[in-house]
């Protein structure tokens, strides 16, 4: 694995450093108390708009007959979309040995388990009676893609779990030895991850034999987790979600969106984390090109997924379509389209622009436009029913955000971020055995 | 320069109404005129001449009396308008001949004697005086069914004061006779004679008709003889509900009777939500699909258990202590 290997005497010194440089931050909590505090203010009014929701029910959204599937349903697919990068950099990625994504791959599973915990909760937020959630276990039909989603979204989360955990027990043999001023309760989980790691040759067998098995296994799970998300669409007869490519059109615009977040989390943690010697300019200029891949594979789904039906122009999809291209939400469609999507391809094409300040900005508009772009996959839709809307108030023809929706639609984020801060400080955002490893570092002392 | 377009254009107007006015002139030979109608206008034939209009004719010049024939330049004539009638019955032939404009000819398309019979159609119309504008006064029917003893089930409905219709099952020949009688000036129930008469059974989406393609015709004591076909689907207990009606409602208003019978094949209730299938309920999944579900899911978390009882087994291993 090691490209040279180095002496014992060096082995301690540079593994030294580098337990030194990625523990650190753990233990510098400049600034924590007031973010807690900015994520703490989120939680109380989202808590407080979920009351209002609970109290008064979901007529407090904008969610009526028609549009029944609303912002929420929108959020839920886009956390699900950000989800399925950790199998993406770890698993695919780390399958093929390549080896830039190692101080990355961490960070794009913390992501990763963050955004599946929570997809399940934005579910939850949606439900008008979240008393019954129960039902969906007792009384759900295996017939429907509802089960299906909850199943394979339950899958991920475990799945991902272990794939963050496994890789740590190394770690936290090393955690348990640096960190023991830590408070009890943390001191007790190093302990309990530990599972009598020795750094022993038949114990690196299993290791990365189980994380080997556990990176196959993640990728035809997280697969499915977005296709089967697609399917709750695409299973209808409704025009504009009626589509066979739904499926490989969603799983490409979940890359596109999770590269984004990753590439967000690798500017915060270079520079507030001051990783720079581990996260430098090579690793933004790889992840630079990956975005521009999964860009350009999804700007040729959209193709097909618009120009397409476009082109027949058949009566239900045109309504829809001349709705999204030229009425009432070609604005937010061709933002999403162009300024989120296509221009930051382009621009990311030029080595020169393949720069963390300008991709930092870059992956903020892609994100955004992964967001928007979900919203007009949910929701333009229903206001197109084959049967022609009639005689209903004005407030079902149409579909504005109301405020509880947008504090519940902040809420969720605010929780991803908060997973992540912990998350962070409990454990190294990067890999101390493995950059060890790729630094030379002989294996037997790391422990 | 302005008056000099005006004057133009007014011209071209003008030429354009000659020219139109031009075309509605159809003049055909004095010798076709003469041609005289060799078909008898029976009953049979009116009624085969009538369905050769819907078919032919119809979709163009409308419903004979409603002047509702298709816009078209120069207009498709109502049968029952004056300027139509007025034509001999050569002169209308000789036009379904040879066709004009949108009017495609029929010389192949229609047997001669077809034609006859339609333009006999067209004839009876005006003759009987019944027009469609004719005011119908028949209300909707009630119907009553009793059951007789001799395996006789029969309904009657009087509609206004004019027309009664009478439906009878005879379930040993499986036949329907229809009676039709109409109110006389002396205020005496007559037998209605030469009067189209269906038979159909009620279905969710209207009636079907079961009389076959011979449309059935009072006979001179009022009464048309129906055979019913076997193996109608019915109820679930092989109920079916037989119609007798006037089949010209525009002359003659909506005259019909309605009597259960016994003739259905028995339909049994298929409740979807009890097959096996993907629109099932739970509990009737379909085997593939289940079967795939929990594999999926055994595979998913077996292969996920055995790496953490491999992880747990990491503790082996430890050398120093």
């Amino acid at each position: 694995m090691a490209s040279t290997k180095l002496s014992s005497e060096e082995s301690r010194k540079v593994l030294d450093k580098i337990e030194t440089d990625l523990i650190r931050p753990m233990r510098s909590h400049k600034g924590l108390e007031l973010w807690l505090l900015f994520l703490g203010l989120i939680f109380i009014v989202g808590g407080y708009a979920y009351f209002i929701q609970l109290r008064d029910g979901l007529g407090v959204t904008a969610m009526r007959d028609y549009s029944s599937w609303g912002s929420y349903i929108a959020n839920f697919v886009f956390f699900v979309a950000a989800s399925l990068i950790g199998m993406f950099i770890s698993s695919v990625f780390g399958l093929l040995k390549i080896k830039w994504v190692i101080p990355i791959s961490r960070i794009a599973e913390m992501i990763a388990l963050a955004f599946a915990m929570w997809a399940g909760l934005v579910i939850v937020i949606d439900m008008g009676r979240p008393d019954r959630l129960h039902h969906v276990f007792l009384y759900g039909r295996f017939q429907s893609p509802i089960v299906w989603d909850i199943t394979v979204v339950t899958s991920y989360v475990a799945i991902s779990m272990l794939l963050l955990l496994i890789p740590m027990i190394p770690d936290a043999s090393i955690l348990k030895r640096r960190m023991s001023d830590a408070p009890k309760w943390q001191q007790m989980i190093y302990n309990l991850l530990t599972l009598g790691w020795d750094a022993q040759p038949e114990q690196y067998a299993i290791l990365k034999r189980s994380m080997r098995v556990l990176m196959i296994l993640i990728i035809p799970i997280a697969l499915s987790i977005h296709t089967v998300t697609s399917w709750l669409f695409a299973m209808t007869l409704r025009a504009g979600w009626d589509s066979t490519i739904f499926g490989p059109y969603f799983v490409s615009g979940a890359f596109v969106a999770g590269v984004a977040a990753v590439i967000i989390a690798m500017y915060f943690f270079r520079y507030n984390y001051k990783l720079g010697d581990y996260i430098t300019d090579y690793h933004f200029n790889r992840i630079g090109q990956v975005l521009v891949l999964v860009s350009a594979v999804y700007i040729y789904f959209n193709l097909n997924e618009y120009f397409v039906p476009a082109y027949k122009m058949r009566t239900a999809e045109r309504l829809h379509l001349e709705e999204m291209f030229t009425g009432h939400w070609a604005y937010m469609f061709w933002f999403a389209q162009i300024f989120c999507l296509a221009i930051p391809t382009f621009l990311l094409i030029f080595k020169k622009l393949r720069k963390p300040k300008i991709m930092l900005w870059l992956a903020v508009f892609v994100l955004i436009g992964a967001w928007l772009k979900r919203i007009l996959i949910v929701i333009p839709v229903q206001q197109h029913p084959y049967l022609p809307i009639q005689n209903v108030p004005d407030s079902f023809k149409e579909y504005h955000f109301t405020g509880i929706e947008i504090a519940l639609n902040i809420l969720p984020i605010a929780g991803v971020l908060l997973i992540i801060t912990i998350l962070a400080k409990l454990f190294p955002v990067i890999s101390v055995w493995e950059v060890a490893h790729e630094k030379g570092v002989d294996e037997t002392i790391i422990k | 320069m302005k008056i000099l377009i005006r004057y133009f254009a007014l011209a071209a107007s003008m030429l354009l109404m000659v020219t139109v006015q031009g075309q509605s002139t159809w003049t055909v030979p004095d010798a076709k005129k003469k041609t005289p109608n060799p078909v008898k206008p029976t009953t049979e034939n009116i009624s085969l001449g009538k369905n050769l209009y819907n078919q032919n004719c119809k979709s163009c010049h409308g419903d004979p009396g409603k002047n509702n024939g298709l816009p078209l330049t120069p207009k498709p004539v109502d049968p029952l308008s004056d300027q139509y009638q007025k034509q001999t019955d050569g002169e209308i032939f000789y036009k379904m001949q040879t066709g004009r404009g949108a009017m495609p000819n029929f010389k192949e398309t229609i047997k001669d004697n077809d034609k006859w019979a339609i333009i006999n159609y067209i004839r009876s119309l005006k003759k009987g005086g019944k027009t469609a504008e004719a005011e119908a006064t028949s209300e909707p029917a009630v119907a009553s069914a009793t059951n007789t003893d001799t395996l006789t089930q029969s309904a009657s409905s009087a509609s206004g004061n004019k027309m009664a219709i009478s439906l009878t099952i005879h379930t040993e020949d499986s036949t329907a006779s229809i009676y039709l009688s109409e109110l006389s000036s002396e205020g005496k129930r007559i037998p209605a004679a030469g009067v189209e008469v269906g038979l159909y059974v009620k279905r969710t989406f209207g009636n079907l008709p079961i009389f076959g393609d011979d449309i059935p015709v009072t006979d001179a004591n009022g009464v048309a003889i129906v055979k019913i076909p076997q193996g109608l689907p019915g109820d679930t207990i092989g109920n079916l509900n037989l119609i007798a009606a006037v089949i010209n409602t525009d002359q003659f208003g909506k005259v019909e009777a309605t009597v259960a019978a016994s003739f259905g094949v028995k339909t049994p209730i298929v409740d979807l939500t009890e097959e096996t299938a993907l629109w099932g309920r739970s509990k009737k999944a379909p085997a593939y699909l289940l079967i795939t579900y929990f594999s999926a899911i055994i595979i998913a978390f077996g292969t996920m258990g055995y790496v953490v009882k491999e992880v747990a087994s990491l503790r082996k291993y430890k050398k120093t202590v």
